[in-house]
């Protein structure tokens, strides 16, 4: 993904190009309005960005900061290299950075295409460290990301805490041990654990089969990072969209 | 499975490494649970829309509930069922056998008593478990380490014949019940695979007699 953007003479507008959908298109009002509120210029000009390659349906928030950064930078308010940078999140209209789905999947194609800097809004800075040979910069708001590239102001590269190894205890619905009797209901239910088998309980109702299996997870060993990283790269927080992975649903990634 | 015009993933890709638990099994459409067939061999599952296709990956554990009859009492020995044999095998036949022959581990959850439910002592807790299952797990990790998989269910024939040694007696054992119950080929590469895990909770490294018995009994039996 590319973001271009140009400014030509002509009567003042604002058009995206590059199949976006509405909260692309409504990219325009947030970027004018933060650049206007971070104390920039917005250029009154005929402005036309174009999300490239052109064939390809754009979604979501992501691309504000990609797009305002554009405009500065084509406006000439803002002289910086950016050639092995991408930039990624949603803005506020005051100009403030927020939190933005799928920055893990971006942040790992940045890897793999080479490029070696990224900003991401502060919220997700945790998420894109789980990728490494990165360098990770967390952005609060625009007008401090152009300081920052303007060589004002220095963000501090981030480097995560988080330790995958670390004692977790998730707090589980359901215990095996508030399901009396149905031993061997239990003890098939261990060995499928064991192996990942499917399973097909079979009983009349209200004899415990659905907190049988609410308990299921409760038996399951934790996910690592090392089955989310040496055997699926990334596939499965990839697809959840991350969606608050290391805050709200932590128990549910890393217990099943 | 997953779809939209753009497709998404859908439950059985956001259970992947996980856990797919279907309650009231035959209740589903026909066609849900016929298209989980082949996401469960291929622990993926290829979406194709007018707009594209995309493979996700759905390597799930499958775990399904269902009553053995629609008034749900068949088979019970307090309450008397009040379906007709037809009604019962239409019920069962919403479930198909290619399905059924996926299904790794069948067992029955009973009626429990007022005796069994007030019971003071506490069952086993699931931390217990946990450790058991985890250092199953770790003996499969070690195990695959060289491939590409995760756990026994992953095997395909070719690992099966490499990691299931069985020892002499359960291999009769096994041509026995093979014969009997004309398992299909499918099977027997299911049946090896679980009593491989079974070996694995007691650090056994080869499949002896009674892990291979305790894997056949979990094989379905006809009902009715």
């Amino acid at each position: 993904m590319e973001v271009e953007v140009d400014l030509s003479p002509g009567l003042p507008s604002f058009t995206i190009v590059g199949l976006p959908d509405k909260a692309v298109q409504e990219a325009r009002e947030r970027v004018r309005s933060a650049i206007r509120n971070s104390y920039y210029k917005f250029p009154n000009r005929r402005i036309t960005v174009n999300l490239a390659p052109a064939d390809l349906k754009k979604e979501g928030p992501a691309y504000d900061l990609p797009i305002a950064i554009g405009i500065l930078m084509s406006s000439g308010q803002l002289n910086a290299d950016l050639t092995h940078s991408i930039f990624l999140g949603e803005l506020s209209l005051d100009g403030k950075l927020r939190h933005t789905h799928g920055v893990l999947p971006m942040v790992a194609l940045a890897r793999d295409k080479g490029l070696s800097t990224v900003f991401v809004p502060c919220d997700d800075a945790e998420e894109a460290s789980l990728i490494d040979n990165i360098h990770i910069f967390p952005a609060e708001s625009l007008a401090q990301l152009v300081t920052h590239l303007q060589g004002e102001v220095d963000i501090p590269e981030y480097h995560s805490e988080l330790n995958w190894e670390q004692e977790f205890r998730p707090s589980y619905a359901s215990d095996l041990s508030y399901v009396k009797g149905q031993e061997h209901a239990k003890r098939a239910l261990e060995i499928a654990a064991a192996g990942r088998h499917n399973i097909l309980m079979c009983g009349p109702p209200g004899s415990g089969k659905t907190m049988l299996a609410r308990s299921l997870p409760s038996i399951l060993p934790l996910l690592t990072i090392h089955s989310h990283h040496c055997r699926a790269p990334f596939s499965l927080p990839s697809l959840y969209y991350f969606p608050c992975w290391l805050g709200g649903r932590g128990a549910m990634a890393k217990a099943r | 499975m997953g779809g939209g015009q753009w497709p998404r993933p859908g439950e059985i890709s956001l259970g992947h490494h996980g856990v797919l638990f279907l309650d009231e099994f035959p209740e589903f459409g026909h066609t849900t649970l016929e298209s989980l067939r082949q996401p469960i061999e291929d622990r993926t599952i290829t979406v194709s829309r007018a707009h594209g296709s995309v493979t996700f990956p759905a390597s799930f554990m499958m775990v399904a509930a269902m009553n053995p009859c629609p008034c749900g009492y068949y088979g019970d020995p307090f309450k008397e069922c009040k379906c007709s044999s037809g009604e019962i095998s239409r019920y069962h036949k919403r479930i198909s056998g290619p399905l059924l022959d996926r299904i790794d581990i069948f067992v029955d959850v009973p009626h429990i008593d007022y005796e069994k439910l007030t019971e003071e002592k506490p069952g086993e807790s699931s931390d217990k478990v946990r450790a058991r299952v985890k250092a199953a797990h770790e003996i499969q990790l070690g195990r695959f380490q060289e491939t590409k998989l995760n756990c026994n269910a992953d095997m395909t024939p070719k690992e099966v014949k490499e990691f299931c040694m069985v020892e002499p007696a359960a291999q009769s054992l096994l041509r026995a019940a093979m014969k009997q119950l004309h398992l299909t080929g499918r099977a027997f590469h299911r049946i090896l695979k679980l009593s491989r895990t079974i070996a694995d909770l007691e650090h056994s490294d080869i499949i002896k007699t009674h892990h291979m018995a305790e894997a056949l009994q979990y094989r379905h039996k006809e009902i009715i």
